[in-house]
């Protein structure tokens, strides 16, 4: 093998030097799990597949100084369909001195060993985890660790992550990971080209043998990551091996290899894995397939949807919200913060401080005592659903619906995040495979779908109405949704995806677990909000100063008196919800409670504030991921947009004389 | 009949079909597409015989010959599905092989083969297939052993026996899934989505997918 001195960079490759240790797996195994536990470091876990979008690096907790440990995007395969899995292979090709991790469902032999066959080609030490053994227990699956073990060279240890049963055991051998020897051999005419060109490879992180292998099954990715560092004549040699291949075998050279892979997947799955005759169905089992039957599958998610409005709705906006506001806030830390800023002799900072636009009275007051409580209890019932395995069934329930908007039920996770956050929810936008899917979810998620806090403040004014202003509000931004998706479904070129999709296990939820992601959530969200809070609070009071405020009231008054039918006050709300949907929406709340509102004045401003663009940082989030092209032109979309629809309605309620 | 003509004759027949269904049918298309010295004899023979007509330069098959050639045409169409979607063959590999099939295949082995691959109706190039006895009896039909995954009763298990998506991502993605010829599958549902069990993962798929899973039925 040519070994070349100081090769130059190749071309998109992170040199690194140091040991690491990275994690691969399906979806949805338990990856995250794991790098938590060797890192101490806390990632979103849930019980969703594909939640893990981009890699994730830590610190190895004990293993010892300057070994990194990488978490990727979960795989089916090594041969990159999606952006995730490129994202994971490239980790593999780029990095020397790599131990690999492979994360197994322990259900699973036949995708494990699938994934398994080229991460031992690449030639890195590796260690087995095989996860969830409880579960395959459960069902009657057994894996057995020795055999694997010793037909492949390498160590399988059998984990219940989540527990963190056998954990140890992994970190101690990942210190004396082993390398395998080829465990697949192909037709001698593939050997025979391998051998030709493995010789005219350059040094890489991973054995020129996978390199050969992956070039004669025409894999368009290692070909551009080889272009600049083989000799000329390594192509037309490529070339005439896949042409003898084709004459020995009469198949392409890349279906002859998958298919020695797949013999070979398919005897090791033999030899270690038995399935026990199965014994009687599990009633999660059976509320697994309940929940998205056709019929049954209707009361489940009207209970979920009960359930998370009684939660967010009525015990977080209402119970905690009071607590927090009129009690902590109210009694206490604003008579207090007043008296103590009492003793500062400028007027300017006093009022800054504690006047009507006030940093703590107004803006720490909406943002802990009003925002906060509703955002943790939503993030506490998403981090519930998320892990018991319930979404992937939901997707399933709306597949045909979504599928009218150019989507399929694939869409329903960001869309559900987006009830929580918006801004998270458009970078999880990621998991859907065309950019097609990723413009409109972005779009509709921007447009229709109200954050948790901007949610609680609604259903808390709207539980002060009839029941049919809630159901006005739901139908027109429900129907928003669905014409905007169906309009822009046409409108925007490109493809809809497949809907493939892994329906994980029914699980019960590891309160641990809920809790500490619910936290690393609200911390986020928290470093995120409430600044744009204080921010748009000193715009506020700086604008009040200068006697800019009641100029743009009355500038502004068309629209919000003439179109929207709606007090002057209210202006401020829109102003601040150029910066925070949410924070507009708790203005209203405010002028709402004051009763400065009538009925049809609060259908009016919550539906236009629903459709508003999120926040500022929304907005950044889209440029990030579209453009800036993109992301102005959904704004010049969405605001004109959001205050013709508003219009509409006021018109249309009073046309109609509705009283609420 | 000079026996030693009779694959000749064959592809004679088989010609004057396909041209039939390309709109042609003078002398000089049935000569691209027919290689034989003896091209004139034969056809000579075979306008004796009337299982071919002349009239001026057109030439057409016969009410007598017709059936034969479907019988010929048939047969081919089906070898090609069956190296096609059964055994994966690429295009260059499984022509040669279509064409001696077709001239050994007695009338059982046909119709297992026809019912063994679900009575197919169009060849992997898209052109029909004429229907055999078989197809034809479809009140009592031999129950197609291979149906798609659509066909399954919720409950019903199959073994894969050929996928044909549409698309190589596709194809890929199922395959990571373990759906590949050979695996068991279970349908558990068939609405809002098709949910099939692989070994134990459970997978939903839209329509369009799942009728492109071709799967042998277990009998009970």
């Amino acid at each position: 093998m040519a070994t070349v001195a100081n090769k130059p960079a190749l071309p998109g490759r992170v040199e690194s030097q140091e040991t690491s240790i990275v994690l691969v797996g399906n979806p949805n195994v338990g990856k995250s799990v794991i790098f938590s536990y060797l890192t101490g470091k806390y990632v979103t876990v849930s019980n969703y597949p594909g939640t893990t979008v981009e890699i994730t690096r830590g610190k190895a907790r004990k293993l010892g100084a300057g070994i990194d440990v990488i978490d990727t995007p979960g795989v089916q395969s090594l041969s990159p369909e999606s952006d995730d899995e490129r994202v994971t292979r490239d980790v593999l090709l780029s990095n020397h001195n790599t131990t690999v991790l492979l994360v197994a469902d322990s259900k699973n032999a036949r995708r494990t060993l699938t994934l398994l066959v080229p991460v031992l080609e690449m030639g890195n030490p590796a260690v087995i985890a095989l996860n969830m053994s409880d579960e395959a227990k459960l069902r009657g699956v057994t894996i057995d660790a020795d055999i694997l073990s010793a037909a492949t060279g390498i160590a399988a240890i059998p984990t219940v992550a989540v527990e963190n049963r056998g954990l140890d055991k992994i970190e101690k051998s990942l210190l004396h990971a082993r390398r395998c020897a080829e465990p697949v051999q192909y037709h001698p005419r593939v050997e025979e080209a391998i051998g030709a060109l493995s010789p005219m490879l350059p040094q890489t992180g991973v054995k020129p043998r996978a390199l050969a292998l992956g070039v004669l099954a025409r894999d368009a990715d290692i070909a551009a990551f080889l272009r600049e560092s083989v000799p000329k004549e390594f192509w037309p040699t490529v070339e005439h091996h896949q042409q003898e291949i084709r004459r020995a075998c009469g198949r392409s050279a890349a279906a002859v290899i998958a298919g020695a892979r797949r013999t070979w997947v398919e005897q090791m799955a033999e030899r270690v894995s038995h399935t026990a005759a199965k014994g009687a169905e599990s009633f999660t089992d059976r509320l697994g397939r309940w929940s998205m039957h056709p019929i049954w599958g209707l009361p489940i998610l009207i209970l979920v949807l009960l359930g998370v409005f009684w939660f967010v709705g009525v015990f977080g906006a209402g119970t905690a919200v009071d607590f927090l506001e009129n009690t902590i806030f109210g009694k206490f830390l604003n008579p207090w913060a007043t008296t103590l800023v009492g003793y500062v002799p400028w007027a300017f900072f006093r009022d800054l401080m504690v006047g009507e636009y006030g940093v703590i009275t107004m803006a720490l007051t909406y943002a802990f005592a009003i925002v906060l409580p509703v955002v943790g209890t939503f993030f506490l019932a998403f981090g519930a659903l998320e892990d018991s395995g319930y979404l992937p069934r939901l997707a399933v329930m709306v597949d045909r619906l979504f599928r009218a908007m150019g989507l399929n039920g694939r869409a329903v996770l960001p869309m559900v995040l987006g009830l929580g956050c918006d801004t998270m929810a458009t970078l999880t936008t990621r998991v859907l495979d065309t950019k097609k899917e990723r413009v409109i979810v972005t779009l509709l998620l921007a447009l229709g779908v109200p954050c948790s806090a901007q949610m609680g403040v609604i259903l808390g004014m709207l539980s002060g109405l009839a029941f049919s202003a809630t159901f006005i509000w739901i139908g027109i931004v429900l129907g928003v949704i669905f014409g905007v998706g169906l309009l822009s479904s046409k409108l925007l070129k490109g493809e809809r995806s497949d809907f493939i999709l892994e329906i994980s296990p029914l699980r019960l939820p590891k309160i641990g677990n809920i809790m500490s992601k619910t936290l690393a959530r609200m911390e986020w969200y928290l470093k995120e909000a409430a600044p744009l809070f204080v921010y748009g609070t000193i715009l506020l009071f700086l604008m009040d100063k200068l006697h800019v405020l009641p100029w743009v009231e009355r500038a502004s008054a068309p629209v919000i008196k003439g179109l929207l039918g709606l007090p002057r006050e209210a202006t401020q709300a829109f102003i601040v919800g150029f910066l925070r949907r949410d924070y507009g929406a708790a203005g209203l709340f405010m002028l709402a409670r004051n009763g400065s509102l009538d009925p049809i004045q609060v259908v009016t401003s919550l539906i236009t504030i629903t459709l508003f663009m999120p926040c500022i940082a929304n907005f950044f989030v889209v440029i990030k991921e579209h453009g800036m092209k993109a992301a102005i032109l959904m704004g010049l979309f969405i605001i004109p947009f959001a205050l013709l629809m508003g219009g509409a309605v006021n018109f249309v309620l009073r046309g109609v004389g509705w009283t609420g | 009949m000079h026996p030693n003509h009779g694959h000749k004759r064959d592809e004679i027949l088989e010609a004057l079909w396909t041209m039939a269904e390309d709109q042609l049918q003078t002398s000089a298309d049935l000569a691209a597409r027919v290689e034989s010295t003896r091209l004139d004899t034969i056809l000579n023979e075979l306008i004796a015989e009337g299982d071919v007509v002349r009239e001026g330069d057109k030439l057409a098959l016969t009410e007598k010959s017709r059936p034969r050639a479907a019988q010929i045409i048939r047969r081919h169409r089906l070898a090609e599905r069956m190296f096609c979607d059964l055994f994966g063959l690429e295009e260059q590999s499984w022509e040669a092989s279509a064409c001696t099939f077709e001239h050994i295949l007695d009338e059982t082995v046909t119709q297992s083969v026809c019912a063994f691959l679900g009575h197919p109706t169009v060849c992997p190039h898209g052109k029909p297939i004429p229907p055999g006895a078989c197809c034809i009896d479809s009140h009592k039909p031999i129950e197609p052993v291979v149906v798609s995954l659509t066909e399954l009763k919720v409950g019903q298990s199959g073994r894969i026996a050929y996928i044909t998506p549409r698309t190589t991502r596709r194809l890929s993605r199922l395959v990571s899934y373990g759906v590949v010829p050979g695996s068991e599958v279970k349908l558990n549902q068939r609405y809002p989505s098709y949910v099939i069990r692989i070994d134990q993962t459970d997978v939903a798929l839209e329509t369009e997918i799942a009728r492109e899973i071709f799967v042998r039925v277990e009998r009970e």
